[in-house]
């Protein structure tokens, strides 16, 4: 993994940029972005958990640095809250900080990526709290933060495209380099030391126009070096995450004086002697409509499959966001969302339904 | 949970470097990027989208012919191409070739992608219209020789200008306004073909006729002649000395050889300008020998409004419109209309040259829709300018993802279909999937001992 992080930032620095060529750097304008977005999912009574909930306020800062390098910045701060039977728990804090630069290299022919998880989120915290933190990491529920704190970590990438015929082909690699950290405070369980695996990520992407709309097809490949829990308290080991493939398509094109978009993907997460296998996919109708001179209705109608080793779960989702903007510098998005279904774990008495709504609104602003 | 928008980028297509930036198109263009442009055209010499945006660097350089000759090979790979189509019917416009432009723009509406780019394409067609008159005009006279030389259409006239030989500066707008008004009137008569009144003042303009000897019948006869018309209305409009009426002359001439087979004179205070237009057109009507029938006549009696402040604010708006000063004849126009909302003629000039002022203070680059626009609220459809940059960025999004860029995208390009793009280390590592219920409250530990 050493050798393929240095391989990513030899690539970066050998790619020089050639003089004269096209400015574009990711970010064309300085943008921010805030609001405040609230995720709650009821559980039917026999599942263990009455409900977990969020309250998220993001702030994100995007902008370009000259012609070719771009940054953003971005974190949350977020209040998770359980109930389960009867009580409720709840855990605040700020997560871990962001902050990315991309150079664009020739015109739209490589794009050189440092990404850097500053570990601004707890990095420590009291198992309970760790619990509370937790309920949100899912990869079938749709909670704006699933993580708090990982820490410190960096992911160089690098992504290349070029085109053939009518195909546009894309491919793009990244590594990511976490350090070891103390997870746990408290007796018993502050000499314990987590050590994230080096993380490999490739994905192939093609798209090309077809009629008056786009086609596009991708696949995403992570594989993970094992993890390793250091420590007294809670014992130690490592942990093999297995690998995990990610396959999205879309065929999106105008539909009246709007568009519509056809979208799926699947995540599948393979099993290893320590992970467990997981599946979800995802299927959906978007839209995006003009309703007068300043707003966008854009509607979202989206079923959702889990399959993990043991159990499953289905979601339908409804749910739109209305983009309105107030002047040139100032959009807000407001948004709502329902979701409806099933979910079955190997500690749930059987299959309960499940409710989630979530609300929120964005804010971009032209800085 | 990292959130991202596969789904929206791939529908904002070229424009994700704008939709990562919260909507704003990607930037357009600029004659700095023609060697970056153009090597990379010479290495991908297929790729419709590079093409399109090196059409465009040309035409920003100002050099109409290469983005022309770019534009239209793009649009040979790739005929869905509204932008291209946009530069190209600019370009096309600089090179005075106008009625390609106008197919250009044609085609374009076609592939609009909302009604507002529907309507931007319809205001330039309606100034391209006036462009479109200036050049036949000019055309025109250069082949003077040649059209006079054809036979004339038959029962078509031309009504020219009438010249204002008065002192009062507040009436020289009539001028145009008694103009519109004998067209419209004539033209409800079966017996004639009506030339515009915008084709006759684009003539007379580049013939410098303006205040000169129009009402020669000799000049207008040759006028005429170009024009291909069979008959020339002329006439003046001057003030009666030492009184508050105003006098008006008019005469049929027969383009063919200069004869006067009409003449209609009358004079009247200001306040019945109306009542002599008529008296004039009557005159003239008559003396052509036509025979009116209760219908026709009843027509011909019809005034477009009663207002003669209103007439006048029309005149002066028509005359602005000549000129080419849109702004003023929508606002001349708009008086009309408040003066007296009944005025129809005065509204259908309102309309049309608002659209044309839209039409003259829209960039290229937000007329083509890759400019940001103040009211702008994203990408509605695939830009087809994006060449391989949407799969580029796409990968860039997918294997080093940020909370920056995910939120920014998310904010530009409206609700998502968040998928698992961040892996949540420990949690996963302690407890597997987030919603086992389990892990709140009583930590599970599934550690695998080596």
């Amino acid at each position: 993994m050493k050798r393929a992080l240095i391989v990513a930032a030899a690539a970066a620095l050998l790619a020089a940029p050639a003089s004269g060529l096209s400015a574009q750097s990711l970010f064309p304008e300085a943008t921010g972005v805030t609001g405040v977005t609230f995720r709650q999912y009821s559980y039917e009574s026999g599942f263990g958990v009455d409900y977990v909930r969020q309250l998220a306020i993001p702030v994100a800062v995007a902008m370009p640095l000259g012609k070719r390098l771009s940054v953003d910045l971005g974190t949350w701060y977020a209040t998770t809250s359980v109930g389960q039977n009867g009580s409720h728990e709840s855990f605040s804090n700020i997560t871990d900080t962001q902050i990315r630069g991309t150079y664009v290299l020739g015109n739209d022919a490589l794009v050189a990526s440092v990404m850097m998880n500053l570990p601004t989120g707890p990095e420590t915290t009291s198992l309970k709290s760790f619990g509370v933190a937790a309920s949100s990491a899912s990869n079938f529920l749709l909670f704006p933060v699933n993580t708090y704190g990982s820490g410190f970590s960096v992911t160089p990438g690098l992504a290349g495209a070029i085109t053939a015929g009518d195909w546009n082909l894309g491919l793009a690699a990244s590594v990511r380099w976490s350090a070891e950290y103390q997870p746990f405070s408290g007796s018993g369980n502050s000499n314990v030391r987590y050590q994230p695996g080096v993380e490999t990520r490739i994905r192939a992407g093609v798209d090309r126009l077809v009629g008056q709309g786009r086609v596009a097809l991708g696949a995403t490949f992570s594989t993970f070096a094992n993890d390793q829990l250091t420590g007294s308290g809670l014992g130690g080991g490592t942990f093999d995450p297995g690998n995990r493939l990610l396959i999205d398509g879309e065929f999106s094109t105008r539909a009246g004086a709007g568009s519509v978009s056809l979208y799926a993907w699947n995540y599948h997460r393979a099993g290893s002697g320590s992970g467990a296998k997981e599946n979800v996919f995802t299927a959906g109708v978007s839209g995006s409509w003009a309703v007068g001179a300043r707003a966008k209705l854009e509607p979202l109608v989206e079923g959702r499959f889990w399959s993990p080793e043991k159990g499953s779960g289905r979601l339908v989702g409804v749910g739109s966001a209305l983009r309105y903007q107030l002047s040139p510098r100032f959009a807000l998005v407001p948004s709502a969302r329902l979701d409806f279904g099933s979910v079955e774990t190997p500690s749930s008495s059987g299959t309960k339904s499940v409710v989630g709504y979530e609300v929120g609104t964005l804010l971009r602003v032209g800085l | 949970m990292l959130s991202r928008n596969w789904a929206r980028v791939v529908v904002a297509g070229g424009a994700l470097l704008g939709a990562c930036a919260g909507g704003a198109p990607p930037p357009s263009p600029t004659p700095e990027n023609l060697p970056a442009l153009e090597a990379a055209q010479a290495q991908n010499p297929r790729d419709a989208g590079l093409m399109t945006r090196l059409g465009i660097a040309y035409y920003e350089a100002k050099e109409y012919g290469r983005a022309r000759d770019v534009l239209r090979s793009a649009l040979t790979i790739n005929k869905q191409n509204y932008g291209a189509f946009i530069y190209l019917g600019l370009s096309y416009e600089e090179l005075g070739t106008l009625d390609s432009a106008r197919a250009a723009y044609t085609t374009a509406a076609a592939q609009a992608r909302d009604a507002r780019q529907r309507d931007e394409v319809g205001d330039r067609l309606e100034l391209l219209t006036r462009r479109e008159l200036r050049d036949a005009a000019r055309r025109a006279i250069a082949q003077e020789a040649e059209l006079s030389a054809q036979p004339a259409t038959a029962n078509a006239i031309a009504v020219f200008p009438f010249r204002y030989s008065g002192t009062n500066e507040e009436l020289r707008p009539l001028s145009r306004g008694l103009t519109h008004l004998m067209i419209t009137d004539l033209a409800k008569l079966s017996q004639f073909t009506l030339l515009e009144r915008e084709r006759v003042q684009a003539l007379v303009d580049e013939m410098a006729l303006t205040e000169s000897g129009r009402t020669d019948p000799s000049t207008g006869a040759r006028s005429g002649r170009i024009l291909r018309a069979a008959r020339v209305v002329q006439g003046a409009i001057s003030d009666v000395p030492g009184r508050t009426d105003i006098r008006f002359d008019a005469s049929v001439v027969d383009a063919s050889n200069a004869s006067v087979v009409a003449t209609g004179t009358g004079n009247e205070q200001l306040q019945q300008l109306f009542t002599l237009q008529k008296q004039v057109m009557f005159r003239l009507v008559e003396q052509m020998g036509i025979t009116l029938s209760p219908a026709e006549r009843r027509a011909l009696s019809e005034r477009p409004t009663a207002d003669l402040q209103a007439f006048l604010a029309f005149s002066r708006g028509l005359e602005a419109e000549d000129r080419g000063d849109y702004e003023a004849a929508a606002a001349n126009f708009s008086a009309a209309v408040a003066r007296d909302p009944n005025f129809r003629a005065a509204r259908d000039r309102q309309a049309a040259t608002q659209r044309v002022t839209q039409a003259l203070q829209l960039s290229p680059q937000i007329f083509a829709g890759i400019g940001p626009r103040g009211a702008d609220i994203g990408p509605s459809a695939p830009d087809a300018t994006a060449g391989r940059g949407t799969v580029l960025r796409t990968g860039v999004l997918n294997t080093v993802p940020s909370v920056g860029s995910t939120l920014t995208t998310r904010v530009g390009t409206g609700p998502v279909s968040r998928q698992p793009t961040s892996r949540p280390q420990l949690p996963e590592t302690l407890g597997g999937d987030g919603i086992e219920p389990g892990l709140t409250g009583t930590i599970i530990i599934i550690i695998t001992r080596p």
